[in-house]
């Protein structure tokens, strides 16, 4: 490996870090804030303050550096959103902390997730991919496999069923 | 309402549900609520998979937008732009100079000719003779500099410093008039009015009206006086004083386009004299009759001298 490719200040190697760390990172940071949004927030914070301290971060410790960061930024939005909670809770007593809607997303549960949806019956992932993954309509779908609509709706309602057989009760 | 059993075959609500054709509402009617919270909880589960399968190419651009925005300690995501701009600066440096060097302009005199040419600050260069004169059009208001390789009589008017360039020296002057002869080996400068500076293998020489300074071969520098006003090539004659033979032969080749074969001569011989550039007899006669030389033409511009 060139010196270029190790020096995390040249644009290539840090976008080549990027590829290779922000999914798992964003993956990370969801788990902790279970929020999309600000895992978001937080990985773009992440890579930025790598950018600025680009020089004095060693090419090998890059990953332990982004988790140790973003750990950290995620702890302090943690300490910010205890102050905003105690802020809104003097201010109105009625409000819960917890929304009623809030479901937790636990790695394991989308670890286990992930596997059944691996593991379904072949007519059934072929159909699940192409509505979750590609975002097709179960119309489109339908005519692409010239099965009927309903026949494409039942494959999807079994998959639902098989999930939460496999999952069992939450 | 009854509960419908989600695992009959037939059902499809879970997936009309998940497609939104079946609110939230309505599915709570047709399932428990334990089945209803783990069938909210997969839909979640699969918005979290897809959401943190997405490209991350967007996140980049946004990383990238922000980094170019802040500014200050943040640096642009392309440190490699100043190469781009270093990359640029000698493109446009290249194509500054190419252009330059196309702005070189320069003179050729063939066999025999004379080629008078006016400068622009309205000096003036006679060229003789086999001669090649070139200069910077570009820099010539800052920069008056010629480079001569031949022999020229310059006219130069008042202004900045003048300079002839040439392999065996450089002639400065700051207004006059004066000849360079600069052919091969053979150096001779003459001023005709003013003053002027003739540097030559670190000598330095100043120069008044009427003087001349020549080296030729690198040998030491003869300085001697005469009262010509002009050169005398200028008048269609080429005047020697005490020059070796061979530079009198190689002004008879440049003026008329002939190849003088002198292997059967002493080559030492000194001329003192001078040859028409009108009659090439005239001047072949002129030059070896005084010098007891025989010369015979033995192919069309092939002339071969021998002793008598």
């Amino acid at each position: 490996m060139t010196e270029d490719q190790q020096n995390i200040c040249n644009s290539n190697t840090f976008e080549t870090i990027y590829q290779k760390y922000a999914k798992d990172l964003r993956r990370f940071l969801f788990f902790k804030t279970q929020d999309l949004a600000q895992a978001e927030d937080i990985l773009q914070d992440t890579f930025i303050k790598l950018w600025n301290n680009c020089s004095k971060v060693n090419y090998d410790k890059v990953k332990s550096y982004l988790y140790t960061v973003a750990s950290n930024a995620f702890l302090n939005t943690v300490k910010h959103q205890a102050v905003v909670r105690k802020h809104q809770s003097s201010l109105s007593h009625s409000k819960t902390n917890e929304s009623p809607e809030f479901i937790m997303i636990e790695q394991e549960f989308l670890e286990k997730l992930e596997r059944v949806i691996a593991s379904l019956p072949d007519r059934q992932r072929e159909v699940f991919l192409m509505n979750r993954i590609d975002k097709k309509k179960y119309k489109e779908i339908a005519v692409e496999l010239n099965i009927s609509v309903k026949a494409v709706e039942k494959r999807m309602h079994a998959a639902l069923v098989v999930m939460r057989k496999e999952i069992g009760n939450i | 309402m009854i509960k419908q059993d989600s695992h009959n075959e037939n059902n499809r609500f879970l997936a009309q549900w998940l497609a939104g054709d079946i609110s939230d509402e309505q599915l709570k009617s047709l399932v428990s609520s334990e089945e209803f919270t783990a069938y909210t909880k997969i839909r979640k589960g699969l918005e979290t998979i897809e959401a943190l399968d997405a490209p991350i190419d967007s996140s980049l651009e946004q990383i990238k937008a922000r980094m170019a925005n802040n500014g200050g300690v943040v640096r642009s995501l392309q440190p490699l732009r100043w190469v781009v701009g270093v990359a640029a600066s000698i493109i446009v440096l290249f194509g500054m100079f190419t252009f330059l060097n196309n702005d070189t302009v320069s003179f050729n005199t063939n066999f025999g000719e004379q080629q008078t040419i006016a400068l622009l600050d309205g000096s003036e260069v006679i060229l003789n003779a086999k001669s090649t004169l070139s200069y910077n059009e570009d820099e010539w208001t800052s920069n008056r500099s010629i480079e001569l390789d031949g022999e020229a009589y310059f006219k130069v008017e008042k202004g900045s410093t003048f300079t002839v360039n040439t392999d065996n020296g450089s002639v400065t002057v700051l207004g006059t008039e004066f000849d360079v002869n600069a052919f091969k080996d053979y150096f001779e400068v003459t001023c005709y009015e003013g003053k002027v500076r003739v540097e030559s293998l670190n000598e330095s020489f100043i120069l008044v009206p009427g003087q001349t300074v020549r080296r030729i071969n690198g040998d030491s520098a003869n300085q001697w006086e005469s009262t010509v006003g002009a050169p005398s090539w200028i008048n269609g004659e080429s005047s020697f004083k005490s020059v070796p033979i061979t530079y009198v032969i190689a002004t008879l080749e440049s003026q008329y386009d002939i190849t003088i074969n002198s292997e059967g001569i002493d080559d030492s011989i000194i001329y003192t004299g001078s040859f028409t550039h009108g009659d090439l007899d005239v001047a072949l006669q002129t030059v070896f009759r005084s010098l007891d030389l025989n010369y015979i033409e033995k192919e069309k511009g092939n002339i071969y001298l021998s002793a008598q």
